[in-house]
């Protein structure tokens, strides 16, 4: 019988659950252990059931842009795009400003349905799936999560009911368990909090975990945004210009923190920015592109050296003479 | 270091705050039977309750999903019809009135919703004024005037009269407040907050805007026609075609009360509806002025929303929780002086 991916998604979830539980209460780890060993029989014969998708994407690739096209009206803000992002490499875009970097990432989470081009993500079960036929609100599920270049941090709430919102999909309680306060809601509640705990421990949050969002400073609502990323378990990781707007010493620890993401959740990073020194120095590979057509695409170097990047960045030189 | 003090545990418990709310409201209905209380002071109080149920359900849609309706009256209207047919017409009992009434809200706030919610804002509120005239015309063409005898309101076989309905009230106010407070501090109620702040960030997350928005429509729906069947029970009788509770008036005031009280906070809300409808039962219909021009007494409404949102955008909650936070960095200040 053909299941869907979000009831696969949700097993997933239940033995993360009982897991987790299995930890932290080890008087009743038997119990818990028996549960996520019955649910995890369940999950991997649903990822048997999983309808084929047909599609395959090349070794070690996980995400493949095939001749992307946006265009709004008669403006093509992107146009014709084509790039590979690798497993586990942190992959940089960049190009002046309007170049349509970030209508690229607005197509992969597909807050924009993009006019033409495919877009295909091998997905947390293996599977590669076509990005296009898939929600807004679902693409998460598939294990890409982004953050956005103005703060998007809900000020309403705690630093911590931030993270708890970005694993928001993780409950797999019921809106009737909801409203009762039934013990499974209880129990997804407190794993999840832990695992927000964990998370903000890592970003070096914690002091903040009370706070409202509302009135943080700058440079720790971007860390919030970061954050919440890995709230999710993430395959792909989607920053857009995570260094706007902190200061050197900022930068510098932000460098950092993203290598560290990539080594300890072994995901894959995109990222748009502006500050060339992050990118030529964190990314594995970039590519450049400018007015929606790609520029260059290889190694730091190899971009650095190109003579259409250098003249999309400081001009055109042949004109001047 | 926190102390553990068991009164204040006891205090912030949702559960014995509503249980604490309930008595003290319940109090009222035994000093009448006592002869202590007016029988229309007993009734203002009734009827403000009913209003509290309904504007609790308001706030779930405008304190944490941050969409405006102006149609409450007509959904309150939908309730009201309702019950009077199956409890009137049909000679059912008050659990089916309940239930039918509950069923139809669902009904309309579905379609309602699946039309309307692509919009936000201003839009949303017009569109929902505008349904809800068209509800209320369509009930007075109906039957202009509905009433229920005393002798159909059943509640388990048993007859019930005023009291009983009075406590009916109260047990539907608690069962509900306690539901609505368990929704709020789930993970639903942090996604529509998420969603009134940033819908961007909210679908990222995996919210879906259209899920959550018709939810918080629907329940708050269905909050107003429970309103609408309590108020058959308790006042027993609607003149559509005169009375204000079906018009925008009702909806209005509603507004007010959530927003007076704290569009975010559940006993905010019920305070400013007891500010709202206790002003004009105990205050305002003694003046002769307001008497003769009931319309006048919107405008204090009025006036009163302007200056809470000038001055505390977060309604009463937000004096309230001001208030106790000056209380208790006093208190810290003066244990660090003792010491």
């Amino acid at each position: 019988m053909p299941v869907s991916y979000s009831h696969v998604d949700r097993l997933r979830r239940k033995v993360q659950l009982y897991e987790s539980l299995a930890q932290m209460e080890p008087k009743k780890a038997a119990a818990h252990e028996k549960r996520a060993a019955a649910f995890r029989e369940k999950l991997s014969q649903a990822e048997k059931d999983l309808p084929q998708t047909g599609l395959k994407l090349p070794e070690g690739v996980v995400l493949d842009v095939k001749d992307l096209c946006m265009y709004f009206g008669g403006v093509k803000a992107v146009d014709g795009l084509s790039f590979q992002v690798k497993k586990g490499e942190i992959f940089g875009l960049i190009g002046p400003n309007g170049a349509g970097k970030t209508t690229v990432f607005n197509c992969i989470t597909q807050f924009y349905k993009p006019t033409a081009g495919t877009l295909h993500f091998e997905n947390k079960s293996g599977q590669t799936v076509d990005l296009n036929k898939e929600k807004v609100h679902d693409v998460i599920l598939q294990g890409i999560v982004r953050t956005f270049q103005n703060v998007e941090v809900i000020r309403e709430l705690s630093v911590l009911d931030n993270l708890l919102i970005a694993g928001h999909r993780q409950y797999t309680a019921n809106l009737a368990e909801q409203t009762l306060h039934l013990p499974i809601l209880r129990q997804e509640e407190r794993v999840i909090r832990a695992r927000a705990m964990k998370v903000l421990e890592f970003m070096g949050l914690t002091a903040y975990k009370d706070w409202y969002a509302m009135g943080l400073p700058y440079g720790v609502l971007k860390k919030i945004e970061i954050a919440r990323t890995l709230m999710c378990d993430p395959q792909l990781i989607i920053l857009d210009e995570p260094a706007a707007g902190l200061n050197d010493s900022e930068t510098a620890e932000l460098a950092k923190l993203i290598r560290r993401i990539q080594e300890e959740y072994k995901c894959t990073i995109l990222l748009v920015e502006h500050d060339m020194g992050l990118v030529m120095d964190i990314c594995d590979t970039i590519c450049a592109i400018s007015f929606g057509k790609l520029l260059a695409l290889g190694t730091p170097d190899e971009v650095q050296a190109n003579k259409d990047v250098q003249a999309a960045y400081l001009g055109d030189s042949g004109e001047e003479e | 270091m926190k102390k553990k003090n068991p009164v204040v545990d006891f205090l912030r418990n949702p559960l014995s705050q509503i249980i604490i709310f309930v008595v003290i409201v319940a109090l009222i209905e035994f000093l009448s039977m006592a002869g202590l209380i007016s029988s229309s002071f007993v009734q203002a109080v009734g009827n403000t309750m009913i209003y509290a149920i309904i504007a609790i359900g308001f706030c779930l849609l405008l304190g944490y999903s941050g969409l405006a309706s102006l149609g409450t009256g007509g959904f309150i209207g939908i309730g009201a019809y309702v019950a009077f047919y199956v409890i009137q017409e049909f000679n059912l009992p008050y659990i089916v009135a309940l239930l039918a009434a509950i069923v139809a809200s669902i009904v309309i706030g579905v379609v309602v919703g699946f039309i309307s919610l692509r919009i936000e804002g201003i839009y949303l509120a017009i569109l929902t004024l505008g349904l809800s005239e068209i509800i209320r015309n369509l009930l007075m063409v109906i039957k202009s005037t509905v009433k229920i005898d005393v002798d159909h309101v059943r509640l388990f076989g048993l007859k019930i009269g005023d009291q009983g309905a009075y406590f009916l009230i109260l047990f539907t106010f608690a069962l509900l407040m306690w539901l609505l407070s368990n929704l709020i501090n789930s993970p639903t109620g942090r996604a529509m907050l998420a969603m009134k702040n940033s819908t961007s960030a909210a679908q990222a997350m995996g919210i879906s805007l259209m899920k959550f928005r018709l939810l918080a429509f629907v329940i708050s729906i269905i909050f107003a026609g429970i309103g609408g069947v309590l108020y058959m029970m308790f006042i027993r009788t609607i003149t559509t075609s005169t009375s204000t509770l079906l018009t925008l008036t009702t909806s209005l005031n509603i507004l007010g009360a959530v927003i007076i009280g704290g569009a975010k906070s559940l006993w905010g809300t019920t305070f400013g509806v007891f500010i709202i409808y206790g002003l004009q039962a105990m205050f305002l219909s003694k003046i002769p002025f307001f008497v003769e021009n009931p319309a006048f007494i919107i405008l204090v409404t009025g006036v009163l929303i302007i200056v809470v949102v000038m001055f505390f955008p977060g309604g009463f909650a937000q004096i309230a929780s001001q208030v106790t936070a000056k209380i208790k960095s006093k208190r810290a200040q003066g244990g660090k002086e003792a010491a």
